[in-house]
């Protein structure tokens, strides 16, 4: 059920009906929710409920997976996403992932970061070094890697890591960043400046991120939809899902994990 | 149910057969691990036993002096029979006497010349039994000593030989009674056969020097006078084919006017290379080369000087194989002399000093002997200092001191397993065991100075067919042909399984790629004795004629390809995104054309390129070396050209297609232009550094150089069996166990990089080549390292389809042979215990001296790129 606060926000992100099966098992089941702009949206619920499946389909990352098979309808921008005409690439480069698991490449930081812009095909160095520098700062990682640009990106923390791979998904300018549970495996500190990287970066970008952490949802998102078994439960703004869910089960969720 | 058995008694008892388990497993372990080492180390061991002994120096027993002193007295010549059991004896009073070289007991004599006429001079075959005598009277005569063998049973001898033990002999009548192995006995008889006498110089005039050869069945005979002529001739020996009755005939003499570039009387006479060639030497150290090869019409070769300096020539003999002579020096230097080819001589050789032997004492060489099975000879000087040298290892073998009075003659017996000397007071011997002179770790990997050749050579020629020829074991050869197998093979099969692997890894799903791993996987169960079997009796033919087409199709396949490419990409995205099924018809009907194409071009190729033929053309017979330049330069313009392109006008290109142009046509052009470029750059680079059209300028690529020499031209004589075809078909064996690695190495990228590539909105081939490709770096140069040490092992396809011909040219289109097919195809036939059984078993060594440092690298380079694997 959809809160109607939802519905008055402008959609920057369309899912119309969207099924998906692996093989004979359904991992969703007819979701259908408008992901605001310009807002941060968390998608919480218990695990396998397809919150990650979800996420990869939006960018099609679930192309990867054989026996995949969907139905159903998403828009970016009003842009159809599915489709026999679809460029995934171009779709995708208007899109930014950012993974659970930290997952630079093992190239320099430099690479990392503009590495959206090399498979673009740009080769001016001004270019990429400006690039590189605004989504650095953009993630809140340039004063920290700017000495080792060049220096292997394994290198770096864990939490730095994940900040390389959000500042990697914002060189192209993404219309929507998209996040699966980008600090489960960080510690709390680096937690907390990853939520205060999103914070910052709400109203420019619209953020998806999933997460299993209720506070990280409550402090850190707009709005909250909860999934359960591949349905999507309840979709509205953070404040009413955590203290006036409309739905038992809602409620149930959000207070078993708080609790 | 469970609490009994958590009761103590039971818990001891489950950690008692826990215990008994960890202990029998880890016995278990631990005796198969020791023993697997075991084995390993004892196979290396026994490799390293059997080489050690190449690198043994010779052995030399005590002196043993035979107790007969009337029998010592003059002799000329020495020598023994082939069971080294009686030595015998050629003496100045003209007899041949045996003696039974155990105790000295004399057996029997055959006077060879008049009653009561001395001889004058004496010679024998390097080793060998056949004589020449001259005498006083001016006859010489000519014949082998022999021993006329018969052999008794138990029964038949007499009572007091059967107490002799196995391989005991004595002296019974004139004859040596041998006890054999069998138990009976063997009684050998003095015998001199083939005997021919002849007033050699028509007046009587005695011979002072003479020298033998044979040549087919004659024998030639070459003498210098009293006075200082020489003469040659030549008995014929002709045997009747039914009735087995024999002709000897002495030709005429044939006077040899020598002493043209020296005064006196020539001092030694030899014959070299079957009679056909004479040399005369002088005491000062000329000698006159002159060409036999017909007897009536000697010709004047050359003249060279021996000794230079003051020095004066002491001995001159003949080398076994009847090439090499050995010059011995008043001042004891020994040297080894051969010819070798020269165009500026009257009869196209030169006489050259391939070996020199320092003198050690000083002494005036007085003796020289060659042995009859290798290339050893002895050296024995004034003052009784006897040496045994290696002629070709220029290996100093043994030293002995004669202590038998003054020298006069040395021997080495057949076997040469025994140092005869001859000298005034007595005669003495010393067992002798040369061991394997001619290999040392030089010899097998530096050039050796061969008879013959030129320059010192690597050359591997080990089977034999007479004792007179020269085993020649030099490992670099071998090694070369290994490493060209290898190069060629993995040149051809590294891109090939590389970009499978990544295809199945990155652009094929799930199933496809379960099916088709284990078909490529199944090309590795196919024996590369039936892939050696089709290189060799199908492919070889068939690229043979082929040829021009295939190398036109190098370059037509791929620029189709890319055009197809192309032109397909620039497409507009929706179609090419409504179509991408068609990727792969499209690229195989784009393989199809461009083959056809290359097909249809090749005749214009080989027209245009190697002046029409192509086999002709690599001979260097036609054309220019044009042709060659074009095709190796060609890949480095095209890439050259290509990137040059891409940079410079790709912007311009882009805002084309931007202004409407269509993107096929604009790429497409593009393609072609570069194509066209490529060729013309090649073409052009070719001209300047070949110096020009139709002329063979300074820089021809297929330019040979003499077997035995590196020639690094990748362009020479066609050979049907050759570099490309064994390339081509072990690649395809190789195929399969780099593919597998290299597949297993992408695929265990995590997927995680990829989705992060994609999602950054890279296109699958663009997350193909920069990530999973560096990221899987590693397992790829595994992959790449395992294919190299199987190609570098590989036996069967190159022992079938490389020609086996153990040459050092990268010419593409000649054979070569291997390490590993060398020691197949040599060692069922290689005596056990012989040198070339241990330097075959050497070669085993390197080859795996060779897989080892292979392995090490490869793990090495694994090692530290397993840090970054981990990291991911
Ligand atoms: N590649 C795949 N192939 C087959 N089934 C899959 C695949 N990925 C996920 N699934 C299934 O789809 C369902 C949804 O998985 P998904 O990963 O989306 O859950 P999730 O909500 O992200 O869980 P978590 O919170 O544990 O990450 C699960 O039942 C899972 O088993
Ligand atoms: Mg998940």
């Amino acid at each position: 059920m959809v809160h109607a606060e939802v519905a008055q926000e402008e959609p920057c992100f369309e899912i119309e009906g969207f099924s998906l099966w692996y093989g004979e098992n359904r991992a969703l089941d007819r979701v259908t929710m408008r992901v605001p702009k310009g807002r941060i949206t968390a998608l919480i619920g218990p695990s396998g409920c397809g919150k990650s499946t979800l996420l990869r389909s939006m960018n099609r990352l679930n192309d990867m997976v054989d026996s995949v098979r969907v139905e159903g309808e998403m828009r970016l921008a009003g842009d159809p996403i599915y489709g026999k005409e679809v460029d995934v690439i171009r779709l995708r480069k208007r899109m930014g992932m950012v993974f659970q698991k930290p997952n630079p490449f093992p190239m320099s930081v430099f690479e990392n970061v503009v590495y959206a812009l090399r498979v673009d095909g740009v080769r001016d160095r001004a270019v990429l070094e400006e690039a590189c520098e605004r989504a650095l700062r953009d993630a809140a990682l340039w004063d920290e890697v700017r000495d080792r640009l060049g220096a292997s990106a394994l290198g770096l923390s864990g939490g730095q890591q994940q900040r390389l791979c959000i500042a990697r998904a914002l060189v192209g300018n993404p219309e929507i960043l998209l996040m699966d549970e980008p600090c489960s495996a960080l510690d709390p500190i680096a937690t907390s400046k990853i939520e205060d990287l999103m914070a910052s970066l709400a109203g420019e970008y619209t953020i998806v991120v999933v997460t299993h952490s209720m506070q990280q949802a409550s402090r850190a998102s707009d709005f909250t939809a909860l999934m359960s078994y591949g349905h999507l439960l309840e979709f509205g703004p953070t404040p009413t899902m955590f203290q006036t869910p409309r739905l038992p089960e809602t409620e149930d969720y959000i207070r078993g994990r708080v609790g | 149910m469970s609490e009994p058995r958590r009761s103590p008694e039971h818990v001891a008892h489950a950690r008692r057969r826990v215990l008994l388990q960890d202990v029998a497993a880890r016995a278990v372990v631990t005796v198969g691990g020791l023993g697997t080492i075991a084995a390993v180390s004892g196979v290396f061991l026994f490799l390293v036993v059997v080489v050690w002994d190449l690198f043994l120096p010779a052995r030399i027993g005590e002196r043993e002096a035979l107790a007969n002193p009337r029998a010592a007295i003059d002799a000329r010549i020495v020598g023994t029979d082939e069971y080294v059991g009686i030595l015998w004896h050629i003496d100045e009073d003209g007899v041949v006497r045996a003696l039974a070289i155990d105790d000295g007991a004399p057996l029997s004599a055959v006077a060879l010349g008049a009653e009561g006429v001395a001889s004058t001079a004496a010679v024998s075959e390097p080793g060998g039994t056949a004589c020449a005598i001259a005498f006083a009277d001016g006859q010489v005569v000519v014949g082998e000593v022999g021993f006329a063998t018969s052999f008794r049973e138990v029964g038949d001898v007499d009572q007091s030989l059967r107490s002799l033990g196995v391989g005991e002999r004595r002296a019974v009548d004139g004859e040596l009674v041998e006890r054999t192995v069998r138990g009976g006995f063997r009684l050998q008889r003095l015998d001199f056969r083939e005997r021919s006498s002849v007033r050699f110089f028509a007046d009587g005039h005695p011979v002072i020097a003479l020298h033998r050869a044979a040549r087919g069945a004659d024998v030639v005979v070459a003498a210098i006078g009293q006075d200082g002529r020489v003469g040659v001739r030549r008995l014929r020996r002709d045997e009747d084919p039914l009735t087995g009755d024999v002709v000897m005939e002495w030709s005429p003499v044939a006077a040899i006017a020598v002493g043209r570039s020296a005064s006196g009387s020539p001092r030694f006479v030899r014959l070299t290379d079957r009679g056909t060639n004479l040399a005369v030497a002088w005491a000062d150290g000329t000698l006159e080369r002159w060409s036999l090869r017909r007897l009536d019409a000697a010709e004047l070769a050359e003249t060279a000087d021996l000794v230079p300096g003051n020095g004066e020539l002491t001995a001159l003999e003949v080398l076994l194989g009847g090439v090499t002579l050995i010059s011995g020096t008043a001042a004891g230097d020994v040297a080894g002399w051969f010819v070798v080819p020269d165009d500026a001589s009257p009869d196209g050789f030169r006489l050259t000093l391939g070996h020199a032997f320092p003198a050690e004492e000083g002494a005036a060489v007085r003796v020289l002997a060659s042995s009859g099975r290798e290339r050893i000879f002895l050296v024995g000087d004034s003052g009784g200092h006897v040496r045994a040298l290696h002629m070709t290892s220029e290996k100093v073998l043994a030293r002995v001191v004669s202590q038998g009075g003054e020298l006069r003659a040395l021997a080495l017996s057949p076997p040469t397993d025994r140092v005869i000397a001859a000298g005034s007071d007595a005669i003495e011997t010393w067992s002798f065991d040369p061991r394997h002179p001619e290999v040392s770790l030089t010899s097998l990997f530096l050039p050796v100075a061969y008879e013959r050749y030129p320059e010192p050579a690597f050359v591997w020629q080990s089977s034999s067919g007479t004792d007179e020829f020269e085993p020649k074991l030099s490992l670099v050869p071998l090694v070369f042909g290994t490493i060209k197998a290898t190069l060629f093979a993995m040149w051809m099969a590294v891109p090939l399984a590389l970009l499978a692997a990544l295809f199945t890894s990155e652009f094929l799903g799930a199933r496809q790629k379960a099916r088709l791993k284990p078909l490529v996987e199944l090309m590795a169960s196919l024996p590369s004795v039936v892939l050696g079997f089709l290189a060799a009796v199908v492919i070889a033919p068939a690229a043979q004629d082929a040829f021009p087409a295939l190398l036109a199709c190098v370059w037509t396949v791929p620029v189709t390809v890319v055009l197809a490419a192309q032109v397909f990409q620039s497409a507009p995205p929706a179609f090419v995104a409504a179509h991408q099924g068609w990727r792969l018809p499209l690229a195989l009907l784009a393989v199809a054309v461009g083959t056809c194409l290359g097909m249809v071009s090749g005749p214009a190729v080989e027209a245009l390129l190697f002046a029409g033929d192509f086999r002709l053309w690599l001979d260097g017979g036609l054309g220019s070396g044009l042709g060659a330049w074009v095709v190796v330069l060609l890949p480095l313009c095209a890439v050259g050209v290509i990137l040059g392109l891409q940079m410079r006008f790709r912007d311009r290109l882009d805002r084309l297609v931007a202004r409407g142009q269509p993107g096929w046509l604009v790429h497409g052009c593009g393609t072609v232009v570069a194509a066209a470029v490529s060729i013309g750059v090649a073409v052009l680079v070719g001209f300047v550094v070949h110096g020009g059209l139709g002329t063979h300028g300074p820089v021809d690529l297929r330019e040979g150089l003499p077997i035995g020499a590196f020639d690094l031209s990748p362009f020479g004589t066609f050979d049907q069996r050759n570099a490309l075809v064994v390339g081509f078909v072990m690649g395809f064996a190789l195929v399969p166990v780099i593919y597998t690695i290299a597949e297993d190495a992408l695929s265990s990228v995590p997927d995680h990089l990829r989705a992060a590539s994609l999602g950054a909105g890279a296109s699958r081939w663009q997350t193909a080549v920069r990530v999973v490709v560096p990221a899987a770096a590693s397992g790829l140069f595994s992959a790449c390292m395992v294919g190299l040490g199987r190609a570098v092992g590989e036996t069967m396809i190159v022992l079938m389809a490389a020609g086996n011909t153990p040459i050092l040219s990268m010419n593409a289109f000649a054979g070569f042979r291997t390490l590993s097919a060398n020691i197949a195809t040599e060692l069922p036939e290689a005596a056990p215990g012989s040198t070339h059984y241990r330097t075959l078993f050497l070669a085993a060594l390197v080859l795996f001296a060779m897989t080892f440092a292979i392995n090490t690298v490869a793990e090495a380079v694994r090692q530290r790129f397993r840090q970054r694997a981990v990291e991911l």
